[in-house]
């Protein structure tokens, strides 16, 4: 007994100087790194106030909120457990947001991904620096246009009405206006090749810099041994580059349930839901417009934590391949 | 060492915000009551309002007001299009208002009284409202819970037909009269999309434009092919079922779907905006279409003139008639977390009380910006120099003012045309949209869950029915399967609540 | 030194001209369709869709978008000041944390990036975060343009890792001739880094320049709207005319059409005359910053 109380009384003290101690050695660590910190101070307190402070909503992914009450609307709203998650799972909408969401990373990850690799070879070899400047800068151009313009551009193009991509299709063959951006045979073909539009020359620059890193003398001697073109790009150019294209892709791998809001919301209509509805717009409708709250939150959850997964899978690949990777 | 060190940091970090944010939230707080005690009272009213709401001219209604009141009143103007999505938020969010508008909201009033964030006007009516008693007399029915409670001031609207208009001018150059039928209507469609009207050399007419995507198409010719009006009818067994399952409903969608592959309506009309249609008709492009009120007026200016179309005799719907508003919405309800709701009152009764007060909310300031013409106080005129009519505070409170005659004023959609126009559909049918009629609310019921899955599932299968993407054989497959998703839950409650509440009235009264 | 080229290099070097100039044609296009028929007469809009060149030129458009009594120009100067201020703000604090990020030596460094990048991940969502802008006062202030988007996580990452390439060294006998963490930052990382902050500076005047969710969110008072929100109702909104302009003579008259296109203009002009003049500095700042160690 006796001993018991004594070893309790011990424990306490210890732990009260811990606490002390404790307390010290993180004045000295403060005071140690006091320049260090008070640089980070201001973004720190940043991510807090803007970032975790209203983390507490994510609590209503398990509860049934109804929309009111402030701050404590959200702790006081019943429990339901896993509800959300089941319903959503088992609804019509699961397998056809993740679907979408799939198929247009497909396409993006296959013709979107070796786009910019294709542009940065040829503009390689363009010998004319002037013109290969120009080239640069035009195709930067459009990673410029925020999506709301851009998405004004290709409704003005594509309209069936006066539009100029009709108008040149019923000039070649006299077939009826096609009304593109609500037809869900074109929708995603718009959404890939609008999204390559944007960003292939932003996204060749990458490679562009890497090429821009193999020796000129090793193209030489593949000349003197009469290489042709397609045998130094192939031999040579690709070679050098095949780290970056590997760390690219890896990286571009964790981020497929991402899927560009802002190109799709300015863009889709209901006619093509059924081809365009991904994790993003779909939380951003039921949620917010129809007022389904706990539920949105619930996908949104679901669909943070794969992605969040993947790209923790992806990034320690890509490590593997001796860079830093994302962090 | 160091890592209990960063926890500690955290901790330290994560405390002194949550004190830091709360500290904010409390002091916010104490000016605003500081405010109301030394002050005026101050009211604070969230409406909608379009870009002409914003403007300056706004203070000195503010401040008459303010001298002939005593009561501060502050109105937020939220642009049309976020409203709904912005009152979400700020309803959430517990902000400390005293009235809003709740026409564009999708919480209907039962909704706001079942999440307990409105409050009932029945005491205060009985304290501080007579004028408005007076005024709105049974009108207030509209916003009147089966136990007898009232939850909102109703608008009062002049009803008005959305009429649709033909162009009178391609009429005469293809020799017809106003069709008076549906057979006549495709007629003159059919002429429109085969003749070079505008003698262009090309056949760019669009013989007919819907309004607001599909939504305007069902508000003013919707009726005729159905013979309800609203996102859900009464069938005779007496069951609030969606519109979907109506009988004739794929008998329409066939139709539309005929109009669109003939060419005969626009192309773009899934996606189309407001001004792209006035822009359409302007360029003298359209032969016929739907719009707020009538709308004809947009081209007067450019030479080209609509007429509203005759009711059809052939109607599928069986109904010689158009869609109407109906004549009186829930508009204005006060806010749970009022300070004052009584000084809410007393002011909405300040504005009964004569009909010039309400004349200054809309129109500005009595001798200043408008007048009466006589002493008889039946019409009004404005003053030359102001050329506004909307002004912030417009809206907030709309009372009966069939016996004065407003003046007519440039911006209206209801303009200069509106008298010709009134005058040809004097005698035709209006069938009132049933949704403000039957305010139904699945909070705390059955279908609160269900979500809104079936409506966009539907929605894209009409749309693709129309464009010919989906044969009109699915189309019953369709709706089983919305009925499955949400239709089924969502017809049960509503017909419930029918029965419990709305079984009294009925919107198909004025055609029978 | 001219090099000969063989005749298959010479056809490969035609056709990837060709090609390239293609893409150039692509990529210009549709901006020039927009900026070339701003400038034509409404009427001759609908009658000539395929026309470029306006032949009877027009500024009507630019008229009513320049006039003061629309509350385009409004937004116009809105968005010159977020982006100008927002950048510079931005720039400040993404620097300052990263700075002390990249320190290797510095204890909490590897938790922190944690912390942050979670939070490209997880958020808690509108109504957790309406709230507490509300509560910070922030509703229908300019200040909601700036402080709740100070930092962004991604491009923290990036200047850290740009940041963690400068060489040990230069520190290491700065610190012997007795300079501290800030003196080295400000005189030695940032004059080191202008070509990393320069890229980092574009993506957050150029996200700045783009924005309008905040905008629709946050502000209801319309003079204080970004551009991009104008734009973007402009576009997808039933009702323009009431959008823009509080003035009732001027909603009259407005070509609606033509003024979406002199808008999409003057939104799109400003960041597409910058970034050619950035050109050198991006090319070098990406590579660095995102991948090299």
């Amino acid at each position: 007994m006796n001993n018991s109380v004594g070893s309790t009384m011990r424990n306490k003290i210890i732990i009260e100087k811990k606490k002390k101690n404790n307390t010290m050695k993180f004045i000295a660590w403060f005071y140690k790194y006091r320049y260090l910190n008070l640089l980070a101070l201001p973004g720190i307190v940043y991510f807090f106030i803007f970032k975790y402070l209203p983390m507490y909503g994510i609590i209503i992914a398990f509860k049934d909120y109804q929309g009111v009450g402030g701050v404590t609307g959200f702790f006081s709203a019943p429990n339901v457990g896993l509800l959300h998650f089941r319903n959503f799972f088992s609804s019509y909408y699961f397998w056809r947001l993740l679907w979408n969401t799939l198929i247009l990373s497909f396409y993006k990850l296959t013709i979107g991904f070796v786009c910019p690799i294709i542009l940065a070879l040829l503009i390689n070899e363009l010998r004319n620096v002037a013109f290969k400047r120009m080239v640069q800068t035009i195709t930067y151009m459009p990673y410029f246009l925020s999506w709301v313009v851009t998405a004004g551009l290709i409704m003005v193009l594509l309209s069936p009405s006066g539009g100029p991509v009709n108008t040149l299709l019923g000039l070649i063959s006299h077939i009826k206006p096609i009304y593109f951006i609500t037809d869900s045979h074109y929708f995603r073909s718009i959404l890939v090749s609008s999204d390559i539009w944007k960003n292939v020359g932003w996204g060749s620059i990458i490679y562009l810099a890497a090429i821009a890193g193999v020796s000129v003398e090793l193209y030489e001697a593949a000349t003197m041994d009469g290489a042709t073109k397609m045998q130094k790009i192939w031999y040579i150019t690709l070679p050098a580059i095949k780290e970056i294209v590997a760390i690219m892709f890896i990286l571009a791998i964790g981020q497929i349930l991402n899927q560009n809001f802002d190109q799709i919301f300015n863009l889709y209509s209901p006619a093509v839901y059924s081809v365009s509805d991904v994790f993003d717009t779909y939380v951003y409708r039921a949620g917010i417009t129809n007022g389904q709250f706990s539920y949105t939150t619930a996908v949104g959850l679901f669909k943070s934590v794969i992605a969040l997964i993947l790209v923790i899978v992806s990034n320690s690949v890509a490590k593997k391949f001796d860079t830093e990777g994302l962090w | 060492m160091v890592k209990w060190g960063k926890k500690s940091l955290i901790g330290f970090m994560v405390c002194s915000l949550f004190l830091l944010s709360f500290s904010g939230c409390g002091k916010k707080a104490i000016t605003t009551s500081e405010k109301a005690s030394k002050g005026p009272v101050v009211l604070k009213f969230y409406f909608n309002g379009a870009a002409n709401t914003q403007k300056p001219e706004n203070e000195k209604v503010h401040k008459y007001i303010l001298d002939k009141t005593g009561y501060d009143v502050q109105v937020e103007n939220i642009p049309d299009n976020n409203y709904d999505q912005k009152m979400k938020l700020t309803l959430a969010s517990q902000d400390v208002f005293d009235g809003m508008g709740t026409i564009p909201l999708t919480y209907s009033w039962v909704d706001l009284k079942n999440k307990k964030l409105i409050l009932p006007l029945n005491d205060l009516l009985d304290k501080y409202g007579q004028n408005l008693k007076k005024e709105y007399g049974k009108n207030l029915s509209v916003t009147t819970d089966s136990d007898g409670k009232i939850w909102g001031l109703p608008r009062v609207m002049q009803e008005t037909m959305f009429l649709p208009g033909i162009r009178e001018d391609w009429l005469q150059k293809l020799n017809m009269k106003m069709p008076t039928s549906l057979k006549e209507f495709e007629i003159y469609l059919d002429a429109v999309s085969k003749t070079d009207l505008n003698g262009n050399g090309k056949h760019d007419e669009i013989p007919y434009c819907p309004w607001w995507t599909l939504w305007g198409f069902r508000l003013s010719m919707g009726p005729a092919f159905l013979g309800v009006n609203g996102v859900n009818y009464l069938t005779p067994d007496n069951k609030i079922m969606p519109i979907y399952m109506h009988p004739l409903y794929k008998s329409m969608l066939e139709t539309l779907n005929k109009w669109y592959d003939k060419g005969w309506m626009y192309k773009e009309f899934a996606t189309q905006s407001d001004d792209k249609k006035t822009e359409l008709m302007k360029a003298g492009l359209i032969g016929s279409m739907n719009q707020w009120w009538f709308g004809g007026d947009a081209t007067l200016k450019q030479g080209i003139k609509y007429s509203p179309m005759s009711p059809w005799t052939d109607a599928p719907g069986g109904i010689k008639g158009w869609g109407s508003n109906p004549s009186y919405d829930p508009n204005f309800a006060i806010s749970s977390t009022s300070k004052h709701p009584e000084d809410v009152m007393k002011f909405a009764n300040w504005v009964a009380s004569d009909p010039a007060n309400q004349l200054t909310l809309r129109y500005g300031i009595e001798g200043t910006d408008w007048k009466y013409t006589d002493s008889s106080k039946k019409s009004i005129e404005m003053i030359d120099g102001y050329t506004d009519r909307y002004l912030a505070f417009y809206n907030i409170f709309n009372f009966n003012f069939d016996d004065i005659s407003l003046p007519i004023h440039p911006v209206d959609a209801i303009s200069t045309d509106i008298a010709r126009v009134k005058n040809i559909s004097k005698d035709w049918t209006g069938l009132p949209d049933t949704q403000h009629l039957w305010p139904f609310s699945f909070t705390g019921t059955a279908a609160e869950n269900v979500g809104t899955d079936g409506d966009t599932m539907i929605n894209e299968a009409i749309l693709k029915t129309i464009y010919g993407q989906q044969s009109i054989n699915q189309w019953d497959a369709t709706v089983k399967q919305y009925m499955s998703i949400q239709g089924t839950v969502v017809s049960q409650v509503q017909t419930e609540q029918w029965k419990k509440s709305f079984s009294n009235i009925n919107p198909y009264a004025s055609i029978h | 030194m001219k090099v000969k080229l063989s005749k298959g290099e010479r056809v490969f070097e035609t056709f990837n001209i060709i090609l390239l100039v293609f893409l150039c044609l692509i990529m210009i296009y549709p901006i020039t369709f927009v900026i070339g028929r701003s400038f034509m007469e409404e009427t001759y809009l609908s009658m000539h869709p395929l026309a470029i060149i306006p032949q009877k030129f027009s500024l009507e458009g630019y008229a009513f978008v320049f006039n003061k009594d629309s509350y385009i120009l409004n937004s116009y100067v809105v968005t010159i000041g977020r982006t100008i201020i927002g950048t510079l703000a931005s720039l400040f604090f993404t620097a300052m944390l990263a700075y002390t990020l990249s320190k290797k030596n510095y204890p909490g460094r590897s938790v922190m990036t944690l912390i942050i990048v979670f939070t490209m991940w997880f958020s808690g969502g509108l109504i957790p975060y309406f709230l507490l802008i509300r509560s910070l006062g922030l509703i229908n202030k300019f200040a909601v343009y700036i402080i709740p988007n100070l930092i962004s996580a991604w491009n923290l990452i990036l200047l850290r890792n740009f940041f963690m390439s400068i060489p040990i060294e230069l520190e290491e006998s700065a610190k012997i001739d007795g300079a501290n963490d800030l003196g080295i930052f400000f005189k030695i990382y940032l004059p080191l880094s202008s070509a990393a902050l320069a890229t980092i500076g574009l993506f957050y005047a150029v996200d700045n320049w783009n924005a309008w969710f905040d905008s629709l969110m946050f502000v209801n008072n319309r003079k204080l709207w970004t551009l991009q929100l104008m734009l973007q109702q402009i576009i997808s909104s039933t009702n323009v005319n009431s959008l823009v302009s509080p003035s009732a003579v001027l909603q009259q008259q407005i070509p609606m059409e033509i003024v979406k296109y002199a808008c999409i203009v003057v939104a799109t002009v400003p960041i597409l005359c910058v970034y050619p003049f950035l050109q050198k500095y991006f090319v070098k700042g990406i590579m660095v910053g995102s991948l090299k160690g």
